[in-house]
């Protein structure tokens, strides 16, 4: 028998994995361990952002523009346009935390996005040419592949380089069609990972690998053989701490 | 896992400084940061007592001496490294070697491969300058990133070259315990990496070295 997080060995009794430290139990139904996980309740407001009127994190303020990416105001938002393959953190990193909660509204108007959230994001060596590394979470939802996916994402050698490696995924998931709004959550404390659209829980995972760092939004284009800019409007974004 | 991160009430696992268990949401204080033990055996390797070399030992040359352990002839600014376990949250990891010249060795714990790097914390010694370091590393082919938590720092415990040096990381959540030849060196509190392998490695600097590999061993954290 094994721990169905690490794979590690297990004996049906065993509560508590000595390895990863997943809590388990012995489902009646197949027999098999499973993990079980505490409850996480969203807590007091750390940040709100409300876009329409303030900047959006991560240095990207209301208005940026590069060959690949731009910010524009947009009249319920930030409009984000994404004219190459690039993904863009905007996270808030006045605030570290270990445990928290992240949620954002997405409208996505064309497919070949993938919109997200990444929690306890934290740089590695920051040097005067700026941060070398980073490690945390990403939990995304893609369009149009109906698909969403909770990733550790390493990047490195100045952030040129990415490290993906995926801790679950669910495929052909019914996501909103272009246009609507998307609510996405993501809960975070000790290893307990909660993911939520439109306020259903899709995902929750027991992972430790990364156990600090801040928390923001992910955004990103997948390769295309055209150049049509693929856009996204961002509503709101907060931060919260758990709750007892 | 050490009792000392579980909840008094429900005996549930807990994070180190959390202001309540998560499981029955009682209150939880800290006054101190809890000594970690080491607990049962998980691995133990004696490299001088295997009949023969492991294929990971022979893929980087390495040279058996019965009783002693394994030589490695290290070029300058360049390391090898090996897995002594699987992935682990919480453990006390011993890695014993001798070194010639002014080389060194380190034990890295909770190492994640994330494809082609590696993230983990790492603790390195140097007996030629008896001094020791943690860091936190993410490392690929010709690429390194370093967060020193302890810089290097010259400690009287650290036997000089030529002699056996065994040095100790124990963790458990957030909390390190370091020790060289079983002296305790330093307590780190830092809740970067919380999983992953443990490996050993092998470092010349600016210089050849000669690094034997006498034993390693893996236990859980009491």
């Amino acid at each position: 028998m094994q721990c169905p997080v690490c794979k590690a060995p297990a004996t049906p009794d065993t509560k508590r994995c000595a390895y990863c430290r997943a809590t388990l139990r012995l489902a009646p139904q197949h027999g098999a361990l499973e993990p079980v996980f505490p409850d996480v309740k969203v807590g007091d407001p750390v940040r709100l952002f409300y876009f329409p009127r303030d900047p959006l994190p991560g240095g990207y303020g209301h208005k940026y523009d590069s060959p690949a990416f731009s910010v524009a105001p947009a009249h319920d938002g930030m409009m984000l346009s994404f004219a190459d393959n690039r993904a863009v953190v905007m996270a808030d990193t006045t605030v570290r935390l270990r445990d928290g909660c992240v949620k954002a509204t997405f409208t996505v108007l064309e497919p070949g996005l993938n919109i997200g959230l990444s929690a306890r994001f934290e740089d590695l060596e920051r040097t005067a040419k700026g941060v070398q590394a980073e490690t945390g979470y990403v939990a995304r939802i893609e369009y149009p592949d109906q698909q969403m996916v909770l990733l550790r994402s390493l990047t490195y050698d100045g952030n040129t380089k990415i490290g993906l490696s995926t801790i679950r995924e669910i495929k052909n998931f019914p996501l909103p069609p272009f246009g609507q709004r998307v609510v996405l959550e993501l809960l975070v404390e000790g290893p307990t990972i909660i993911f939520r659209v439109n306020d259903r829980t899709v995902m929750t995972a027991h992972d430790y690998t990364y156990g600090i760092g801040c928390f923001g939004m992910r955004v990103g284009r997948f390769p295309h053989k055209d150049n049509t800019v693929r856009r996204a409007v961002v509503h709101d974004f907060g931060m919260a701490m758990v709750a007892r | 896992m050490t009792r000392a991160l579980d909840c008094n009430k429900c005996g549930g696992p807990v994070s180190f400084m959390s202001a309540f268990c998560p499981w029955c949401r009682v209150p939880l204080t800290w006054s101190d940061v809890p000594h970690l033990g080491r607990g049962a055996v998980i691995v133990e390797r004696q490299y001088g007592r295997e009949p023969q070399l492991s294929p990971e030992l022979a893929k980087w040359k390495g040279r058996p001496e019965p009783g002693v352990g394994v030589w490695f002839d290290m070029q300058t600014n360049k390391s090898t490294r090996g897995k002594i376990v699987r992935p682990i949250a919480d453990v006390a990891a011993t890695l014993t070697c001798i070194v010639h010249d002014s080389g060194g060795f380190g034990l890295y714990v909770r190492a994640h491969d994330a494809q082609d790097a590696v993230v983990c914390y790492v603790m390195r010694v140097r007996p030629m300058y008896r001094s020791y370091n943690f860091m936190r590393l993410a490392s690929a082919a010709g690429v390194v990133h370093l967060d020193r938590i302890r810089p290097w720092e010259a400690v009287s415990v650290v036997r000089p070259a030529g002699q056996s040096n065994t040095i100790e990381v124990r963790c458990a959540d957030s909390i390190f315990n370091l020790f060289v030849n079983d002296t305790h060196v330093a307590t780190v509190v830092d809740a970067r990496f919380g999983f992953g392998e443990v490996h050993w490695e092998l470092s010349a600097y600016d210089a050849p070295s000669r690094i034997c590999l006498v034993s390693a061993s893996v236990h859980h954290v009491a």
